[in-house]
């Protein structure tokens, strides 16, 4: 059982690999799960999700469907798709494309449609809310391939969905997902950054700068660890690995895990020429969830899929579970 | 009219960003302050009423104020969905605002009332009939619900809803109880909006209430920030709509602040004005252009209902403030900066010859051109002026021969007064920075036929510019 893994966790993301991956059906289970347990949940979400049918694909997509007491943030021109006798709790004033954040009670049953603000302390805002009007627990919503649910701050644990709706290629789609669960498992480090960029770090010396080039002096003599300030791109592991063997032994460190949008190739290079790689502030990545249905129509089969994604987990150092939407 | 740039130059919307306000309406009000007319005079004396009021009750009664300004942060403008009562039916967060603005106003109403202050056209008033209908229950929570009061239909459905959803708790969303729910659903979403019109339209004859109460708390929030300014600043209330045009010992924030950053105070100016011409003279660095900005910023802000940054303020009811100086808006406009403040000049003669009565403040006019036709133009200008009865003009020159023309004659001390002896010193000795320590910035009154100072090589030399140059003027 999925709320098993998710029983200590108070906020947690759900991420979907793309579209259709399954998500709202992890959400939907979790929730239902909780609910007959007693618990108060709130309900958030980036960006706009639970449509009843996708915008994008214009496949059937399941709605989030909520018991009356759940409390729930969404955009205000989005409440009235929403099919539950709700109660006006607060209006936030933090502004969506889709109106500003309201946050209403069902006092009922019903299907929710949730959209939420993009920006991070915005999110954070809001699941304080939630917890204010006395959730036991937040479940946050993610839109398609916004990775920055993942952000350690918003949420203590993150499932991973991935589904035949990412790619044609399974293999293509297993790899990948291996990767992002990869990156969301990246073990934690207490290290100080400098004010720059790029921070190397030495026993209880370091050095800060703004381009890779000049961290070379003080690389000379070796270090421990180097620290990177905001995104880690393809381009970052160009330039670090043009510097060449001087990071043989010293470890990388982003500052979590949303920071890193290189492509798996970027990563597999980093990874080789330097002592491995770690964040600053972990994700706790909870499980991934497979979903073999495509919404474009190419199926995978069923216990291919989630075998697969297991042995690429397992070869990726990732050790969590595997787990088919249908089974969550 | 002073134009945004202008205004901003003087230090007027320094003032107005410094008002702390509180609500979305006082705000809106800081934004654009009004400017009062002739016939609007008793308004501006109320105004400036609420302001004493409001600063007199900051200092004596803070605990109460403090709680006044405490429930007054929470109001938001729904001004929006109250003139929305006339053409439909308000959506459930609409009576959510309403429902937490007539809170607000249960709150606000009788903390001002206990105030007793004697508040011009403000008037907050508690509306509980147009509470009672939006929370028949009386619950007076900070929620909304469409109460099952306002329909026997709507609490029927609800609760045949909850019956539905126990079944689902029973034996989870079958089909038969899934179609049920949305059916019900449906059913619910209907009457809602049913009951939700009826509940605009009862609440349509608040309407005017509603909106006085959101002007008021806009007034209240907009005086209390003039008086915490005051209060904090210093300033006075002027008179406006006498005989009288006497600015006595003004300042201006904006430029203190920049002094004090540097360590300097700022001299205050005085002036008294007469209908025509009076001009100011005075060294370079001097103060010309302080004493001008200054001059507009009390003068606009006297004619906006402000306390004013000076001791004392008399003026009469002006129909317009206009300024010609070098922050004009049009310098990108692709005219030369001559032709760019001829054409600007040209504006205000031809704005403000109908007008009643006028403030004319011009800063360094014609500066651009040849001294002998510069100064012909500029005493033309102060000519023009004493012809009209209508205006006060305040020109700022170094041209000479001007001030003789004038009604009145201003100028800047400057060098005068500094010891020639420590000043030769002080400049052999290297000079830079001690130009501030020599320069007198006080304004004073000085015969019309006068001359303007001729300082201008000494404040070069005290300046620091390198003797190479200096060594090369000779006069």
């Amino acid at each position: 059982m999925l709320f098993e893994l998710i029983e200590g966790t108070k906020t947690l993301s759900v991420i979907g690999m793309c579209k259709n991956a399954g998500k709202t059906t992890v959400l939907n289970s979790l929730i239902a799960e909780c609910e007959s347990r007693g618990e108060t949940l709130g309900l958030t979400s980036i960006g706009r999700d639970g449509e009843r049918s996708d915008l994008v694909t214009n496949t059937k997509k399941p709605e989030i469907f909520v018991r009356s007491g759940a409390v729930i943030a969404t955009a205000e021109s989005l409440l009235s798709e929403c099919d539950i006798s709700m109660e006006i709790l607060a209006a936030t004033g933090i502004p969506t494309p889709m109106g500003d954040i309201i946050i209403v009670r069902a006092r009922s049953s019903g299907y929710v449609q949730i959209g939420g603000a993009s920006i991070t302390t915005y999110q954070q805002v809001v699941r304080d809310e939630l917890y204010k009007y006395g959730c036991a627990r937040v479940f946050i919503d993610g839109a398609i391939s916004r990775k920055s649910l993942g952000n350690p701050a918003l949420a203590d644990g993150v499932i991973l969905s991935s589904g035949a709706s990412y790619d044609p290629s399974i293999s293509k789609t297993v790899l990948d997902t291996a990767y992002i669960a990869r990156l969301f498992s990246l073990e934690e480090c207490a290290l100080t950054p400098g004010p720059a960029r790029f921070t190397a770090i030495r026993g209880d010396e370091s050095f800060s700068c703004g381009e890779p080039d000049e961290l070379v002096p003080f690389l000379k003599a070796g270090a421990d660890a180097l620290v990177i300030r905001g995104a880690v791109t393809d381009g970052t592991a160009n330039q670090l690995t043009a510097i060449g063997k001087l990071l043989k032994n010293t470890v990388l460190a982003a500052e979590d895990a949303s920071r890193l949008l290189l492509k798996p190739a970027g990563f597999e290079k980093l990874m080789r020429f330097s002592g491995g790689f770690r964040v600053l502030k972990g994700t706790r990545l909870t499980a991934v969830t497979v979903n073999p249905f495509s919404a474009y129509g190419l199926h995978y089969d069923k216990n291919e899929f989630k075998e697969r994604v297991e042995a690429a987990l397992a070869q990726a150092g990732v050790g969590v579970p595997v787990m088919d939407v249908k089974d969550a | 009219m002073l134009d945004n740039n202008q205004l901003n130059s003087i230090g007027f919307r320094y003032v107005c960003d410094r008002l702390e306000l509180l609500t979305p309406y006082g705000e809106e009000l800081a934004r654009h302050p009004h400017f009062y007319a002739e016939h609007e005079l008793a308004a501006l004396a109320g105004e400036q009423r609420n302001v004493c009021e409001l600063r007199r009750a900051a200092n004596e009664r803070t605990a109460e104020v403090n709680e006044l300004m405490r429930l007054l942060m929470p109001v938001k403008d729904i001004r929006r969905s109250i003139e929305s009562l006339d053409i439909r039916t308000l959506t459930e967060v609409e009576l959510f605002e309403l429902k937490r603005f007539l809170l607000q106003l249960e709150l606000l109403a009788p903390k001002l009332d206990a105030l007793d202050l004697r508040l011009f056209d403000i008037s907050i008033a508690a509306l509980p009939k147009a509470l009672d209908l939006i929370d028949p229950e009386g619950m007076r929570s900070p929620s909304f619900y469409v109460s099952d009061r306002l329909s026997d239909k709507l609490a029927d459905i609800r609760r045949r809803r909850r019956k539905i959803d126990e079944s689902i708790k029973r034996e989870g969303l079958t089909e038969a109880l899934s179609l049920k729910r949305t059916r019900l659903a449906a059913e619910e979403d209907e009457e809602n909006h049913v009951v939700r019109t009826a509940l605009s339209e009862k609440l349509r004859r608040y309407r005017d209430a509603l909106l006085r109460n959101a002007e008021s708390i806009g007034r209240l929030d907009f005086a209390l920030g003039k008086a915490r300014l005051a209060n904090s600043l210093g300033a006075v209330t002027p008179e406006v709509g006498g005989e009288a045009f006497v600015m006595r010992g003004m300042t201006n924030p904006r430029i203190a602040q920049a002094l004090e950053a540097k360590g300097r105070a700022f001299v205050p100016v005085t002036m008294r004005l007469e209908k025509g011409t009076a001009v100011i003279t005075g060294a370079n660095m001097g103060g010309k252009s302080v004493a001008i900005k200054t001059l507009a910023l009390n003068a606009q802000l006297a004619m906006c209902g402000f306390p004013v940054f000076a001791e004392e303020v008399k003026l009469p009811c002006l129909d317009d403030v206009c300024l010609l100086s070098e922050d004009r808006e049009d310098a990108m406009s692709g005219l030369s900066s001559f032709g760019g403040e001829m054409k600007a000049f040209d504006s205000i003669l031809r704005d403000t010859v109908e007008r009643r009565c006028v403030l004319v403040m011009l800063d360094e006019f014609a500066r651009g051109t040849n001294p002998h036709e510069g100064a012909a133009i500029v005493r033309a200008a102060a000519r023009l002026f004493n012809g009209r009865n209508n205006a006060y003009a305040v020109i700022a020159t170094h041209f000479d021969g001007v001030a003789r023309l004038a009604r009145l004659h201003y100028q800047v001390a400057g060098l005068r007064n500094a010891d020639p002896e420590r000043l030769r010193a002080s400049i052999s000795a290297g000079g830079a920075d001690t130009l501030a320590g020599f320069m007198d910035y006080g304004l004073y009154p000085v015969d019309r036929n006068e001359e303007p100072p001729r300082d201008a090589v000494t404040i070069i030399r005290a300046l620091g510019v390198t003797a190479e140059f200096t060594d090369q003027i000779d006069i």
